[in-house]
């Protein structure tokens, strides 16, 4: 009923198969001023018929989910409402499953065990249109874009292959040195908000690999 | 004196039953005048389907609905549908039967039988698959606790929720049935089969039972049982039988029955039997002959196809093309365009000595008559001075026995069957409409106008009083037996004068709106003010009370009073008319009743609009034969106060559903005992959603709700009609939620329905901690963790040549495990039972909580460290370095020195030893700590490089340096790294300046 009061809050959906840390999660989004869990779903098949229909703001997402694993339900998610931020959840940091979920169009990922505050700031942060991104995953990112440039010729041209510019390379190593987004704005002599799309960018090529079976056979994926 | 007026009351109601169209009281004759009032559904009100096949009323109240096109729950108000995905067999309905354990059985055409228990659907399967026998015509429990099937195939039973065959009817095995009645005794199962006729099994004996000449061998279509014993049986068009006493008798078209077969028999509240025919509408026996209602009689449709009488006494009518019908027993009659009062919107009413009523209304003039029927009243001269006439607010008949009306800038008066007079040249009445009329006791009349004038007629000679009295319209009058009138007015409360004086008695404290529509003197002298949007007002011996909603009455603007001989009141309102006490009212005045009880009379009971005339005098009146007549904006409304039943009594609420974020629940415990259900909820923040509802089928729009949560409420929320409550983010706790329900006189049941919640806690919600709770759950997880590790170390163990590495590996893990995770989850356990002890100061238990939260966090991370340590798909370089790098910027994070990190993006995946890794891993963290604790820097390079088959990791800050010649305190710390690292080939170079920083170079061998 009194529903409208919390309209500007950012509404988050869960998608997370332990009760516990589902229910957690939820108490913790809405006792958080300006944080909404609109919903709950225990599983991908669920988070796929909810989500679209009810529009979250941000989609937080276990990486481990049984039946249909996290990285899937991303890649079905992001068919389905493509300007969706969806934020991986992991309890451990295995780098190769958090890769793949970003290839699948996740935005970012997040510790389990990250704190409340950490969790919200990157919620916020992607809700604005950010695209929090990890040094390690900066790397990655770089070295997966150079096996892409190793790609042999005609695979690259059968598909839709996308390089990284200058810019985006330069970002990514900015990145993956330690700067912060400010300092790579203050380095670059670009504004804050260019880094920011510089990273949503290498975010989409990323997804865009992901949609093309050539690449992703070439890479052994 | 008073016997005396009765008695001339008691001879004048036998007089006036003799003359022709005057009202007649008993209710047989007031049925008479009109049909029962009907109310339907179909789909646009939520039914599936418009196909009603059976209908029957649940142990709860539910009326329940089989449809072609699914099952339909209702509650008067909505409809719950049932369909395929709610696991029916079959959406095509053809029969329902409630048993005695409350178990609804469905029968379907050609899916079976199946049966809806505590909510869920069960088909049973017939193992005889006889062709036809799933398709289910009629069912009947009897009281063995047996199902009796009546199929198309012949008849079944299901006993035990097994459907079986009964030796003792091998016969009608293979007959079609067509119906099935239980006798009211229970001793007998009427069987109306197509072969074999009707047959009655009595203990175990099966009976054919013969019919009358001409018609021995029965095929009946539908059976009944009526109070009396007598059997009813259908046989076809225009033919229904009836057996009474072992005799039969025979009625056909020539009882008033159609050329149409009768589809369903059942009795009414008042013992009439109701039939309703294929397609030709609903038929009553009264005794003498079947009276038919039609669609002209606003049943919905004429092609009848099921029959029930529920226990409020409502006949409900399933149709083929219309839905459902509702017929109810009419306790008001209303007379209106139908019956001649072509301007139904009614204003005035009065009657004079011969009984005869003349009502005034605007555009259609007056209209004379009664219960039977009205005619326009236009006689000549009158109808000449039409201008005057057409609108007559006022109509007021004298004791003797002339009538005076108000019209148009006039004042007509009518006396022995001519116009006496018609008033048009006096100043006052120029450019007004008359509104109020009133007679005293010395044969003076009492006029108000339009325009606020109030005029006194006496001999022929009007006097006009100041106009002060009233500024605007004066809608009421009353006379007191002193000969003081009351003025009541559209603005200015209520006045009262007295011939031959100036002083003014004005009224306006204690009233709620001083726009009067209304006066009622009473004989002990009480004035009784109905007021425009401030309901209902007293004055008495000079004070004023007023009766609102939260005195319980719901009416707001009160524009009639009309008083019985039983001393209720009866007042005509917009929403409707309402009976309340004159003795509860003054209780409720003086103090000693808090709430008075109302009845409400509306739409629902046969009127044709809730709205009462109202703004004129004299207004509704108590006939001579004892009705209240209220006059509406749709004709004029006679309730006969003597027959009124009691008000229904408060249903009891029923929980329909719960949600808890959305999502349905079901109830923890929801046995036959009477202890409240029960909804425990796991812990997190949850929104609660409850259906509830009230099953009264009567007026169901009219139930009122009240609910409390309590343990958050801190009252009553009166919820009026909706069906519906929320609760956001109810708190971990025990909680009893509480509703009740009120009928249409808001009367509240003493029957609480209650809901307990247990919303469970999360083990920080808990004023007294969990302890044990929390260590249960880690130990869960570090032996799950424990078995993980385990697992992944055998298949280490095959791998691991030496057995001094795996011995080393094994000692490592387990001191690991022991040393850190072990470590964290005894200091979990000791901050748990501190903050368990601590039960005053908050900010004590939250420093607690922080760090439990902050000790488990590290426990993760350990748990991490051992995963990673322990996983051979980290055996190779790219990953150790990826690994050490996201292990710097966790551990730098919350810390004042800012890492940077030179690390390549790529890495080939060179093979690295578990236990190299390890101890480089280890040395790299110590080279983080010294620098994190002793170093005082501000920045840290974390660089690694490749370089022919060696790795050379470097970890250099910008901090205080230290003399290489005299280590510092950590540098038991960096011995052990340097000598671990040598075990493994490889080396560490430390180097520093004083107040430059410090290097740690760590290079070992990769690949080998």
């Amino acid at each position: 009923m009194n529903k409208s009061k919390v309209n500007k809050a950012i509404q988050v959906a869960l998608v997370e198969d332990d009760p516990n840390l589902r229910a957690n999660l939820t108490t913790m989004l809405n006792g958080s001023s300006g944080f909404q869990c609109q919903a709950a779903y225990p599983d991908g098949l669920a988070a796929l018929r909810g989500i679209p229909a009810n529009r979250p703001d941000v989609v937080l997402m276990d990486i481990n989910l049984p039946g249909m694993l996290g990285t899937d339900c991303v890649r079905e998610l992001k068919e389905l409402t493509p300007n969706l931020p969806v934020l991986m959840l992991t309890v451990y940091e295995d780098s190769e499953q958090i890769f793949k979920s970003l290839m699948s169009g996740a935005t970012g990922y997040l510790l389990k065990r990250t704190s409340k505050e950490k969790l919200l700031e990157a919620i916020r942060e992607v809700n604005a249109g950010g695209a929090p991104m990890s040094r390690q995953i900066a790397r990655r990112v770089v070295q997966y874009f150079q096996k892409v440039n190793e790609l042999p010729t005609d695979t690259r041209n059968a598909s839709v292959v996308v390089n990284l510019t200058d810019r985006e390379q330069e970002v990514l190593a900015a990145l993956a040195k330690g700067y912060a987004y400010k300092e790579i704005a203050d380095l670059l002599q670009i504004s804050f908000e260019t880094v920011r799309t510089h990273l949503r960018t290498i975010y989409e090529k990323l997804h865009v690999h992901s949609r093309t079976e050539a690449v992703l056979k070439y890479l052994g994926r | 004196m008073r016997f005396h007026l009765r008695f001339i009351g008691r001879v004048a109601v036998l007089l006036l039953a003799l003359i022709p169209g005057v009202a007649a009281t008993t209710k047989e004759q007031l049925r008479q005048a009109q049909p029962p009032i009907i109310r339907s559904w179909g789909t646009e009100a939520g039914l599936p389907q418009n196909t009603v096949t059976a209908i029957v009323q649940s142990h709860d109240g539910y009326m329940w609905l089989g449809t072609r096109d699914g099952l339909a729950r209702f509650d008067g108000v909505r409809f719950n549908t049932f369909g395929l995905e709610s696991g029916l067999p079959s959406v095509d309905i053809s029969s329902l039967c409630e048993d005695q354990q409350g178990v609804l059985w469905i029968g379907t055409y050609g899916a079976g039988l199946c049966c809806l228990r505590q909510g869920r659907i069960k088909t049973l399967a017939d193992p005889s698959r006889l062709p036809g026998s799933d398709t289910i015509t009629c069912l009947q429990a009897d009281s063995a606790g047996q199902l009796w099937v009546g199929t198309a195939a012949g008849l079944r039973f299901c006993r035990d929720g097994k459907m079986l065959d009964d030796p003792l009817f091998t016969n009608l095995l293979h007959s079609p049935i067509h119906s099935l009645l239980r006798s009211r005794d229970g001793k007998t199962m009427w069987i109306a089969s197509v072969i074999h006729g009707l047959m009655a099994a009595t203990e175990g004996r099966l009976e054919p039972c013969p019919g009358p000449a001409d018609h021995e061998k029965i095929v009946g279509r539908s059976l009944f049982e009526d109070h009396l014993g007598r059997l009813w049986v259908s046989i076809g068009n225009g033919m229904v039988l009836c057996r009474e006493n072992g005799q039969w008798r025979i009625f056909n078209e020539d009882d008033g029955l159609p050329f149409a077969y009768i589809t369903s028999i059942t009795e009414g509240a008042d013992g009439s039997i109701w039939a309703g025919s294929l397609d030709d509408g609903l038929y009553r026996f009264d005794g003498k002959r079947f009276q038919v209602l039609r669609r002209a009689d606003k049943l919905s449709a004429d092609d009848i196809r099921s029959l029930y009488s529920d226990h409020e006494g409502n006949l409900w009518v399933g149709t083929r093309t219309g839905g459902l019908n509702r017929l109810s027993e009419r306790n008001l009659v209303v007379v209106a365009g139908a019956q001649g009062l072509t301007n139904d919107f009614t204003r005035s009413v009065a009657e004079t000595a011969d009984g005869t009523l003349w009502v005034g209304t605007v555009g259609g003039s007056v209209y004379r008559g009664g219960l039977a029927g009205f005619q326009p009243f236009r006689p000549d001269p009158v109808s000449a001075l039409i201008y005057y006439y057409a609108n007559v607010d006022p109509v007021l008949a004298t004791p003797d026995g002339a009538l005076w009306w108000g019209g148009n800038g006039a004042l007509m008066h009518w006396q022995d069957n001519h116009l006496a007079g018609c008033f048009t040249n006096e100043a006052w009445i120029q450019n007004v409409l008359v509104t109020a009329l009133q007679n005293d006791r010395r044969g003076g009349i009492w006029i108000g106008t339009s325009g606020g004038q109030l005029v006194h007629l006496q001999n022929h000679h009007f006097t006009e009083y100041p106009k002060q009295l009233a500024r605007a319209t004066i809608t009421s009058l009353a006379v007191q037996t002193d000969g003081a009138v009351w003025i009541g007015s559209v603005a200015g409360g209520v006045k009262r004068i007295r011939e031959g004086s100036d002083a003014v008695l004005s009224i306006t404290n204690g009233l709620a709106s001083f726009s009067i529509r209304t006066l009622h003197l009473d004989e002990p002298g009480t004035l009784w003010i109905g007021t425009a949007g401030g309901g209902l007002s007293c004055w008495r011996n000079g004070k004023v009370t007023s009766f609102g909603a939260s005195q319980g009455l719901t009416v707001s603007t009160v524009s009639q009073i009309v008083e019985d001989d039983h001393g209720f009141l009866w007042l005509g309102g917009n929403s409707g008319i309402f009976k309340v006490s004159k003795r509860d009212l003054l209780d409720c005045a003086e103090g000693k009743l808090s709430f008075v009880h109302s009845r409400s009379f509306g739409i629902n009971d046969g009127m044709l609009a809730d709205e009462c005339s109202g703004g004129f005098c004299p207004a509704g009146l108590k006939t001579k034969s004892g009705l209240i007549c209220i006059s509406t904006v749709r004709g004029l409304v006679f309730i006969n106060p003597n027959e009124q039943r009691g008000e229904p009594a408060p249903p009891k609420v029923l929980l329909e559903e719960m949600l808890v974020n959305g999502q349905p629940q079901t109830l923890a415990s929801a046995g036959a005992a009477r202890q409240p259900a029960r909804l425990v909820i796991a812990p997190g923040s949850h929104d609660i959603e409850l259906h509830y509802t009230a099953i009264e089928f009567s007026a169901p729009e009219k139930i009122g709700f009240r609910y409390q949560l309590a343990g958050i409420d801190s009252g009553w929320t009166e919820a009026l009609a909706r069906r519906t409550v929320y609760y956001q983010r109810i708190p971990p706790g025990e909680f009893t939620f509480h509703v009740q329900a009120c009928n249409a006189g808001g009367v509240w049941s003493d029957q609480d329905t209650a809901l307990e919640i247990t919303a469970r806690p999360f083990f920080w919600e808990t004023s007294w901690f969990h302890a044990t709770s929390i260590l249960a759950i880690s130990g869960g997880s570090a032996g799950i963790l424990w078995w993980l590790l385990r697992r992944r170390y055998r298949q280490r163990l095959a791998r691991l040549q030496t057995l001094n590495v795996i011995e080393r590996e094994r000692l490592r893990i387990s001191k690991d495990m022991h040393d850190h995770v072990g470590g964290v989850l005894t200091q979990v356990s000791q901050l748990s039972d501190m903050g368990l002890n601590e039960t005053e100061d908050r900010a004590l238990v939250k420093n607690r909580f922080e760090r439990i939260g902050n000790r488990a966090r590290a426990a993760v991370q350990s748990l991490d460290e051992i995963v990673w340590a322990t996983n051979p798909k980290n055996d190779n370089l790219a990953s150790f370095a990826e690994y050490v790098s996201r292990f710097s910027d966790e551990f730098f994070e919350y810390t004042s020195i800012r890492c940077w990190q030179e690390v390549p993006a790529t890495f080939p995946a060179l093979p690295l030893r578990a236990d190299v890794r390890h101890n480089v891993f280890l040395a790299v963290r110590e080279a983080f700590n010294n620098a994190l604790k002793h170093s005082k820097g501000t920045e840290v390079w974390l660089r690694i490089k490749l370089d022919e088959g060696r790795v050379t990791l470097e970890v250099e800050d910008n901090g205080c340096g230290f003399d290489p010649a005299r280590p510092a305190a950590g540098g038991n710390g960096l011995e052990n790294m340097r000598a671990r690292l040598a075990e493994d080939g490889g080396q560490t170079v430390m180097s520093s300046v004083p107040g430059k920083g410090t290097r740690v170079r760590l290079i070992f061998p990769v690949g080998a």
